[in-house]
């Protein structure tokens, strides 16, 4: 009986641990001070499929998500949910559970059905419970992206998008996100 | 008199900067930015006006829906009923829509543009020199806003043109009378309680101070109004709003010049 217990414990492990889950994310909104301002994010926010539940801290406008199990989850609709609501992103962090992967400055990686570009890490391998950084036009203070501009060459930094730089069998036009660790 | 009174309420305002946040929902102009998309916010104003010189109370009653189309487009329709030519009935109805074109978002802060746009139609008499689209007068309104949002400090700047006409039901403008006006408002807005937040569910309570004026060049009159106001957020979802509105100068004759105005609005987010 122990041994059937400890069995499905494990499967349900595996299920709610799953490599590749976005599990959680903090984002700091920009553009507001009101609690009826910040209302509207929650609400948006909470309203996205993939949304599990969100805790906010009205005063830094900082809203904590986390994320239901084996739903994917796209940073765009994150962002979207915040501008929709009338603001903006100010950053957004985000933590998943990789498998062992092999990461290095400007390379991509497939995680979740999405293509993620890093930027500002060093040669090596990750695994495991890893918080990352979203980069991307619109999920940083404007001044930041022009900074972050020295982190890379590429085209697809400014665009978003797959570009002719971007030759690891990524669709041409398919969205890149940029993140660092 | 009227100096000190305005002298006093200048100071609690310098004292109030000290320990509070920025506000920009003002009562009486509308702010650059606009209501969340997907949202429909229901909304209804009383103004309870002094027609001194009739010796009566005016009431307005202006129904109004909001509809917030995408984060930069908000549409609003209202209706206008007024015992200003009894019985109390509609006499009035208008569309407005608000374009934000310019939004620069930093934590706490920002500063944005729209441009709005405002057409009404009424069937009222025109017994006043006074020009409102929003109310009184059939024809459009076409304007600018730009506000700056910081921490402590909320300020609202307006400058509009409006255009009027006849009134519907044969109710002519008088001869001598301008047929179009330019609208300027400044607002600031800052929240009094709670001292922290830490729910939605915390009462808000804001104060705003607002200036109001009208400029005829045609016939070159003019008036300029002060409104302080009070505003009360329930739940993060209810706003009242009440204010006085006062002249502190002016050269042409209006409906009133003092006037109280209560409001309730209720906001639905992502209903649509």
């Amino acid at each position: 009986m122990k041994n059937l217990i400890l069995f499905f414990a494990l499967i349900l492990m595996g299920i709610t641990n799953s490599f590749g889950q976005i599990q959680s994310a903090s984002l700091t909104a920009s553009g507001l001070t009101c609690s009826m301002c910040s209302k509207s994010i929650y609400k948006a926010l909470s309203s996205l499929p993939s949304v599990q539940s969100v805790d906010v801290d009205i005063d830094k406008s900082v809203f904590n998500l986390v994320f239901k199990n084996g739903v994917k989850v796209q940073p765009d609709d994150i962002k979207n949910a915040v501008t929709d609501a009338g603001f903006a992103v100010a950053s957004l962090t985000m933590t998943a559970n990789f498998p062992p992967t092999d990461i290095a400055n400007d390379k991509h990686i497939q995680f979740e059905g999405a293509t993620y570009h890093l930027l500002h890490v060093a040669t090596k391998s990750i695994s495991g419970i890893i918080t990352f950084t979203l980069l991307d036009k619109n999920y940083v203070p404007n001044v930041t992206f022009r900074r972050n501009k020295k982190y890379t060459q590429m085209k697809c930094y400014e665009t978003g998008k797959a570009e002719a730089c971007c030759h690891s069998g990524v669709a041409a036009g398919s969205r890149i996100y940029h993140i660092t660790l | 008199m009227k100096s000190i009174k305005i002298v006093s309420i200048m100071l609690l305002w310098i004292l109030l900067a000290q320990q509070s946040w920025a506000q920009e929902l003002f009562n009486y102009a509308e702010p650059a930015s606009n209501m969340p998309a997907k949202s429909i916010g229901i909304r209804l104003t009383n103004n309870i006006l002094d027609e001194q010189h009739l010796g009566r109370t005016t009431y307005q009653l202006l129904p109004e829906i909001m509809w917030g189309v995408s984060k930069k487009l908000m549409l609003h329709a209202d209706g206008v009923m007024s015992n200003s030519t009894p019985p109390f009935r509609i006499v009035g109805a208008g569309v407005y829509a608000k374009y934000r074109f310019l939004s620069n978002d930093i934590v706490h802060r920002h500063f944005r543009m729209a441009a709005f746009a405002r057409l009404g139609i009424n069937n009222g008499h025109l017994h006043y020199q006074e020009i409102e689209t929003n109310g009184m007068n059939s024809g459009a309104e076409l304007g600018l806003i730009a506000t700056q949002l910081l921490h402590k400090q909320a300020i609202s700047l307006s400058l509009s043109y409006e255009k009027i006409t006849d009134n519907a039901n044969q109710n002519k403008i008088h001869d001598g009378f301008a047929h179009q006006a330019l609208n300027c408002s400044f607002s600031t807005g800052r929240l009094i309680l709670p001292k922290k937040y830490t729910s939605y569910r915390q009462t808000n309570m804001n104060l705003m101070l607002e200036m109001l004026g009208q400029y005829q060049p045609d016939v070159r009159l003019y008036y300029l109004d002060i409104a302080p106001s009070l505003q009360f957020i329930i739940n993060s979802q209810t706003r009242i709003d009440m204010g006085y509105r006062k002249q502190i100068a002016g050269t042409m004759e209006r409906m009133a010049t003092n006037g109280l105005m209560i409001r309730v609005e209720h906001l639905l987010f992502n209903v649509l």
